[in-house]
């Protein structure tokens, strides 16, 4: 909980705190949010609000490697056949994770790359354009 | 000689730095004196990687230019602003009637 403690001063420092958690955990466990409720004066009610609101924070451990595929109207103009491949060839559906555990798949509503999409995002790196070849090794 | 590749999200989501590397590692290989600069995409999205050259004081570009491309670019002098396939063409003017 070291970034309640570096965080907390900050005005709405609920944001940047689950970010900060998750950055090192890759996930929010359910046991901290009582602990950060605790350290904000916020109901743990609220601090659930915003952790199941916001798909970006994950409630449970993905895999090593998260792929974010765009879900936003002009990338689904282009992807269909790419969200077959994509769940094909990993074999999981969204939210779902390989059984070796090195990949989760998760649907994302739009990364604003619509100009040179279809996006998707693995980990930190948005990719444009991707094609299944590209996108899938 | 100034050479410029965007490094905004859309261009990098589309190999802009892949295509940085290969221009310092190509300019470096044919001893080409170059400096990189890394900028903002002018918004011509599907040219990106956008990589513009610095002749005299006017920019001329090319792309999108992938990595593999770069070798084919500096055999064509596009340090010197020569004309390569991956020249943007200019639009084909329509008549006003």
């Amino acid at each position: 909980m070291g970034a309640c403690a570096r965080l907390k001063a900050l005005p709405g420092a609920l944001l940047p705190i689950l970010h900060a958690v998750q950055e090192t955990l890759t996930y929010i466990p359910k046991d901290a949010v009582p602990l950060i409720a605790r350290e904000l004066n916020l109901s743990v009610a609220e601090v659930h609000g915003v952790v199941t609101s916001i798909t970006t924070f994950s409630k449970k451990r993905p895999g090593r490697h998260v792929v974010h595929l765009c879900r936003a109207e002009a990338c689904r103009r282009l992807q269909r056949a790419r969200r077959r491949t994509a769940k094909a060839s990993l074999g999981v559906d969204f939210h779902g994770t390989t059984r070796d555990g090195a990949i989760t798949l998760e649907p994302v509503y739009c990364l604003g790359n619509c100009a040179l999409g279809p996006s998707l995002m693995i980990d930190q790196q948005l990719h444009g354009a991707s094609r299944p070849s590209a996108s899938m090794r | 000689m100034k050479i410029y590749v965007p490094r905004d999200a859309a261009a990098l989501g589309v190999g802009a730095d892949q295509t940085a590397q290969a221009i310092v590692a190509e300019a470096r290989r044919r001893g080409v004196a170059i400096e990189l600069i890394r900028n903002g995409s002018r918004g011509l999205l599907w040219l990106e990687p956008l990589v513009e050259v610095d002749v005299g004081g006017t920019r001329m570009a090319y792309g999108p230019v992938q990595s593999q491309d770069v070798a084919g670019l500096f055999d064509a002098h596009f340090t010197s602003g020569k004309p390569h396939a991956l020249s943007p063409r200019r639009p084909r003017q329509k008549s006003r009637t």
